[in-house]
């Protein structure tokens, strides 16, 4: 399905790695534990990381990062190069389970009541500066801006709080349909920004 | 949420890819997927541009001890069969149920014989999980698919969890009534679930009741019927303290608020 990203996470370290991600995964298809070692050391601190930026509890997100990494072995037989990037493959997986987790755990429930608007509503001023939405990338950061306001309120909301669409309607006082609108021409005018396209 | 009619669900694209929607929702727009190519190019690059966004967030080294903990659980973590080539992209029921579920055989690990009094002295007998038992239900996916259409997905996710937990163990011992008990619990969750293979259904006007005894004696902790299937899972409810033995009894239905009769097993975790 995802077929854009190709950005290589060896890079992020230094390294040089011989063999790309894809390449590893392939190898990990195969039962080869080395190469999914070797895939974790160059992957697990962007998952761990987004994983964390969603659960922030550091046990939460430890067993989460475990969860996805088993699920990662297990369905590496199933990883086809044609739909996408390793990392796009990988980060789309950790993205979904740890929503998964943010809807099943009662504390995020509390989470959300204590801490959820005031960091990503009330700071909205300052998104981009705001140390809760971190962003590394300028690219990002900068297209991010080109959104209206809400558009980006309720992206970040959803992709970095992990938050559902009520969710997102009920703190920033729109309707739910608003909500799908203006996530949906989020996603487009920052795919239009990013230069994402098939 | 209220469902609406299909040609409006274009509009939920951005939703899904940000995993905003209900699971509902999400269920009925991959229907929607399947009928609109043009819905299907607009996912493809929307997913990647949420996999920008996720690029975007400043990675984190996760502990040593995490990658020890996931090293060693692959070793122990069958893989999924490859999809067959002319499989549809839409067929996540078919794909868990591929799962390699000759990695689960049935092992009789130990003898527990259940006793008078069993709740109210100390357990001495220790069963011991055979080295074997790290393959019975040895990863989330086929846990899953030794209890599809059991349980409903609740319980396949909440035993993931508990599978993913740091402290996570697994018993197995032999039901006195027939079949076999295996108990995975995590303390640090204060969860647990069980897992029959082949348990008897429970005589007329009965069910099975599960128990924690701890210092205080027994706490009920749910009921289950294991009706017509070889393999079945329940989570246990309330909360599991560290050294709790896990029992089962068969009371009258609805349960007991203590137990009745002699365990059929018992499962200790200290």
């Amino acid at each position: 399905m995802l077929s854009v990203v190709t950005r290589d996470i060896g890079e992020v370290d230094g390294s040089t790695p011989t063999l790309s991600n894809e390449d590893l995964l392939q190898h990990v298809a195969t039962g080869d534990r080395r190469a999914f070692a070797e895939l974790y050391d160059r992957t697990a601190p962007r998952v761990f990381g987004l994983v964390k930026r969603l659960l922030r509890d550091h046990a939460q997100s430890e067993e989460v990062t475990q969860e996805i990494f088993l699920e990662i072995w297990q369905s590496a037989t199933r990883y086809d190069t044609s739909k996408g990037s390793a990392i796009a493959w990988m980060l789309t997986m950790t993205h979904r389970r740890t929503v998964d987790r943010v809807r099943a755990s009662q504390a995020s429930r509390d989470r959300d009541t204590r801490i959820g608007i005031r960091d990503y509503v009330a700071a909205d001023d300052s998104v981009a500066d705001n140390v809760e939405v971190r962003i590394e990338s300028e690219r990002v950061k900068e297209a991010m801006m080109r959104l209206t306001e809400l558009q980006r309120q309720a992206v970040q909301l959803a992709y970095f709080g992990g938050f559902s669409h009520s969710e997102v309607a009920a703190m920033l006082s729109v309707p739910i349909g608003t909500v799908k609108t203006r996530l949906r021409d989020g996603m487009i005018r920052l795919r239009d920004e990013l230069g994402v396209a098939s | 949420m209220t469902p609406k009619p299909s040609k409006d669900l274009g509009v939920n694209a951005g939703a899904y890819v940000l995993n905003a929607l209900s699971a509902e929702e999400s269920a009925q727009f991959e229907s929607f997927l399947a009928e609109s190519e043009e819905t299907r190019a607009e996912i493809t690059e929307l997913a990647d541009t949420a996999v920008e966004l996720g690029l975007s967030v400043p990675p984190i080294d996760p502990p040593a001890s995490l990658r020890a903990s996931i090293l060693d659980a692959i070793a122990t973590t069958p893989q999924l069969e490859p999809l067959p080539a002319a499989a549809e992209p839409a067929e996540g029921a078919q794909a868990i149920a591929a799962a390699p579920l000759a990695t689960a055989p049935v092992v009789h690990l130990a003898e527990e014989r259940a006793r008078r009094g069993w709740y109210s002295r100390p357990l001495t007998t220790l069963v011991a999980a055979a080295a074997a038992a790290a393959l019975l239900f040895g990863g989330g996916v086929a846990v899953t698919a030794v209890i599809k259409g059991q349980q409903m997905s609740a319980t396949a996710s909440s035993i993931t969890q508990i599978q993913a937990a740091s402290d996570f163990q697994r018993r197995t011992v032999d039901v006195s009534t027939g079949g076999q008990a295996t108990v995975i619990w995590s303390v640090s969750l204060q969860r647990s679930a069980l897992l029959g293979t082949d348990l008897a259904a429970p005589p007329s006007g009965k069910t099975y009741e599960l128990w924690y005894i701890g210092k205080n004696g027994p706490t009920p902790a749910g009921t289950f019927d294991p009706t017509g299937s070889t393999t079945m899972s329940v989570m246990l409810t309330g909360k599991m303290a560290q050294g709790d033995t896990i029992g089962v009894t068969i009371e009258p239905v609805g349960g007991s608020q203590k137990p009745t009769t002699k365990p059929i097993a018992v499962i200790t975790t200290a």
